[in-house]
């Protein structure tokens, strides 16, 4: 091309650029709530609602619900786990279109979305008449202050102390009732077997910690608008920072990445007698495992004798969006897949080794009596309904979650290899989180 | 007959067009239209995009507002980013030399013809075409201390269980990735450009009494010079940018690999882990900078020192 048709190509494309830099400076758009649509459910109205889910029961779910109401189509789509599906969800977001009409979410993440006016405050749909029948601690995470209910529970991560009862017995080692009986019985099990472990310290799972720090009596966050208060580095999470601090500087609990192929190769070889684990856990352990079936569950050890705390792990549950196209659709398919009992049943069945929070099933006989293979023939269910009795549900989560793990994560890693204690990765947490909720816009409160 | 010395051809000029110079312009453009659609909106367009949406901050609390250029200067006094530069960079001084001088020694032995050598360069050439994910996670289960090879065979020879996957060795274990799966392509390179070498120079030189290793020194490895320069060159570049080796790892080493081992895995922490897409925009633009500076240099300095 000869020089003036290449001055003129050039040209050309600089007012492309210029125009697509003009245009986008005119501001993104924004969605189109369809706040004042009707909040009573009218099976007779045609609804398309579009379901972003990882888990496999959903779809399932979703089927059972379109028959029951065959005006409704539901398209139910996986856009991930988690992370990925957030950051697809507020890409939407702030496109303003694109986004799903009902999401599965993690207990902790509901708050971002909550506090920006994206989820639909299910109460207003007729979900107060479940809450009855719902765990209250449930009721309680995912509500705000002023009692708007923002999702509803599909299972909660309910921990307990699963072991291995054999590997115990050899040590002469009783499954540990506190902190301080874990402690004297991880010392009593490394030193007759120095190749063996109570239980491991997850590294790469941070909501671990925060479960741990939860159960004992930590608050890190409290949102109020755009108020918040952060306190990770409170009395309770350093107790438990320096807790884990001696039982690794004293080699009693491994420090490992946790679901990976090492670790679970560690627990067939049996270097694990026992696990701080939710009650998902034993789902993730092979049944060609050669421990199955060999494990026991028993409560989490607490911090005092006369005072009972459970924490969860990983919690999911089901919200709707604002800006959907069938609000009262969408919160009536929420409803549904969270309460329908012969739905949980099911899930229950199909899925064992979960804590479906519905109380006329964790209270029923069957649900109780449930046979676990992993668990040989204990039933474990007892176990955990038991703990389910005493989850604190005022243990808040920031609007943020996902940067407090990942920042979370980098600091307990390096601690663990070697640089600097737990104690002070908490406190330099909190400086990095402060931080960023100023970057952020919130006002942090002390 | 007179024996004049033949004439010499007369070679025909075309006679000259007339100027129409936008004659072939219609073609061109049919032809060029559907990769330059493709360029502007793949990669044109993206760019602008990412330079606007680093000039403007999305806060949970305020929404969108215009920050001009201060994501740039955080960038530049991010103690973090600057963290993982400390990382490629020494993978840059160190594993690219490496890499590059066993390709180039590669080369040169494949040049001099070796039996089945066809047989060799394919299977020096196979580990780049192992995707880098799996290549890395592959790698990974044998640096693992307790599952692989690599610590097993430390422990029978009695230098006790080595964990390729700890602090110290983190560096050299992505290294020798790197150097297994980058060394074939610059092998394949390095090799092409010889075989494009005269093969009279070699014999002129040994006709000269030149040994092989005076031909190697004196005539393959200048001529090659350029070569040598441009797989330097897009070595450098890819290991600024090292992403992938890191990002699979992390799984199994967390307490090692934090979320700034390097600029471009911080980046991508900041965009989806911490929800800074301005950001990490910003980072991009600083590390691709950073990347532009260095082989404009390397370059550069190539040139002046051919000149001289």
């Amino acid at each position: 091309m000869s020089k003036l048709g290449i001055r003129r190509a050039v040209a050309a494309l600089g007012v492309a650029l210029l125009a697509v830099l003009v245009v986008a400076g005119c501001g993104g758009g924004g969605g189109s709530s369809s706040g004042g649509a009707a909040t009573t459910f009218n099976p007779n109205e045609a609804a398309n609602l579009t379901v972003w889910s990882w888990a496999p029961q959903t779809a399932p779910a979703a089927k059972a619900y379109m028959k029951l109401h065959p005006n409704v189509n539901i398209k139910v789509v996986n856009a991930g786990i988690e992370t990925a599906e957030y950051t697809k969800i507020r890409a939407s977001l702030e496109a303003g279109r694109g986004g799903p009409d009902v999401a599965l979410m993690s207990f902790p993440n509901v708050e971002e979305f909550a506090v920006t006016g994206s989820l639909l405050d299910l109460s207003k749909f007729g979900a107060d008449e479940m809450k009855a029948d719902i765990a209250p601690w449930c009721i309680e995470l995912l509500s705000s202050e002023d009692g708007q209910l923002y999702g509803l529970p599909t299972d909660a991560g309910v921990m307990g102390f699963i072991y291995r009862p054999e590997l115990l017995a050899e040590a002469g080692v009783k499954p540990p009732k506190t902190w301080a009986e874990f402690e004297t019985a991880a010392a009593k099990l490394h030193a007759a077997e120095p190749s063996s472990y109570l239980a491991n310290f997850p590294l790469g799972q941070f909501p671990w910690l925060q479960a741990m720090m939860w159960q004992a009596g930590s608050k890190p966050f409290h949102v109020e608008g755009s108020k918040i208060a952060i306190h990770l580095d409170d009395a309770p999470a350093l107790k438990v920072a320096e807790y884990w601090d001696g039982l690794l500087e004293k080699h009693l609990v491994k420090a490992e990445a946790a679901f990976t192929t090492p670790y679970y190769a560690a627990i067939d070889r049996g270097e694990y007698a026992g696990w701080v684990a939710p009650q998902w856990g034993p789902v993730l352990i092979k049944e060609s495992s050669p421990t199955y079936g060999k494990w026991r569950a028993a409560r989490l050890p607490q911090w005092s004798t006369s005072e009972q705390s459970e924490p969860l792990w990983s919690s999911s549950s089901y919200v709707a969006f604002d800006d959907s196209s069938a609000p009262a659709a969408a919160a009536d398919f929420v409803k549904f897949i969270t309460h329908d009992k012969t739905n949980v049943e099911h899930l229950s069945e199909e899925t064992p080794y979960a804590f479906y929070p519905l109380k006329s099933l964790y209270e029923s006989k069957a649900w109780l009596d449930q046979k676990l293979p992993f668990y040989g023939p204990q039933k474990a269910n007892a176990v955990f309904a038991e703990a389910a009795k005493h989850v604190d549900g005022s243990f808040a989560s920031s609007p943020f979650e996902d940067y407090v793990v990942t920042q979370g994560n980098q600091l307990v890693g390096e601690a663990v290899d070697g640089n600097g204690s737990l104690v002070d990765a908490m406190k330099e947490l909190q400086e990095r989180v402060v931080k960023y909720a100023e970057e952020q816009g919130f006002t942090v409160e002390s | 007959m007179s024996t004049a010395a033949p004439r010499p051809v007369e070679l025909r000029r075309p006679a000259p067009t007339r100027r129409r110079p936008f004659a072939r312009l219609p073609v061109t453009v049919t032809l060029l239209a559907p990769f330059v659609a493709m360029f502007v909106v793949f990669y044109v367009v993206p760019i602008v995009w990412s330079f606007r949406t680093s000039l403007f901050a999305n806060r949970l609390i305020g929404g969108q507002t215009f920050q001009g250029l201060d994501a740039y200067s955080r960038a530049l006094h991010d103690p973090d980013f600057l963290h993982g530069f400390s990382n490629v960079g020494i993978l840059c001084l160190i594993q690219v030399p490496i890499s590059l001088g066993i390709a180039l020694a590669l080369a040169l032995i494949l040049d001099r013809g070796v039996r089945g050598g066809g047989v060799y360069r394919l299977l020096i050439f196979v580990p780049y075409a192992v995707p880098t994910v799996i290549g890395g996670l592959m790698w990974g289960f044998m640096y693992d201390p307790k599952i692989g090879p690599v610590g097993q065979i430390t422990e029978a020879l009695g230098l006790g269980t080595a964990n390729l996957l700890s602090q110290q060795w983190m560096l050299f274990s992505i290294g020798n990735i790197l150097t297994w799966g980058g060394t074939g392509i610059a092998m394949v390179i390095l090799y092409t450009a010889l075989k494009a070498i005269p093969r009279d120079l070699e014999q002129a030189a040994a006709v000269d009494g030149a040994n092989r290793w005076t031909v190697m020194r004196t005539i393959k490895i200048p001529l090659l010079l350029p070569s040598i320069g441009l797989v330097l060159l897009l070595a450098v570049i890819a290991t600024l940018q090292l992403f992938n080796e890191p990002s699979v790892l992390a799984s199994l080493a967390p307490q090692v690999i934090g979320q700034d081992y390097t600029p471009n895995l911080y980046a991508y922490n900041v965009a989806f882990h911490g929800s800074q897409v301005d950001y990490a925009a910003a980072l991009a633009f600083v590390l691709a900078g950073i990347v532009l500076i260095v082989s404009y240099g390397g370059i550069a300095i190539a040139r002046w020192r051919v000149r001289k």
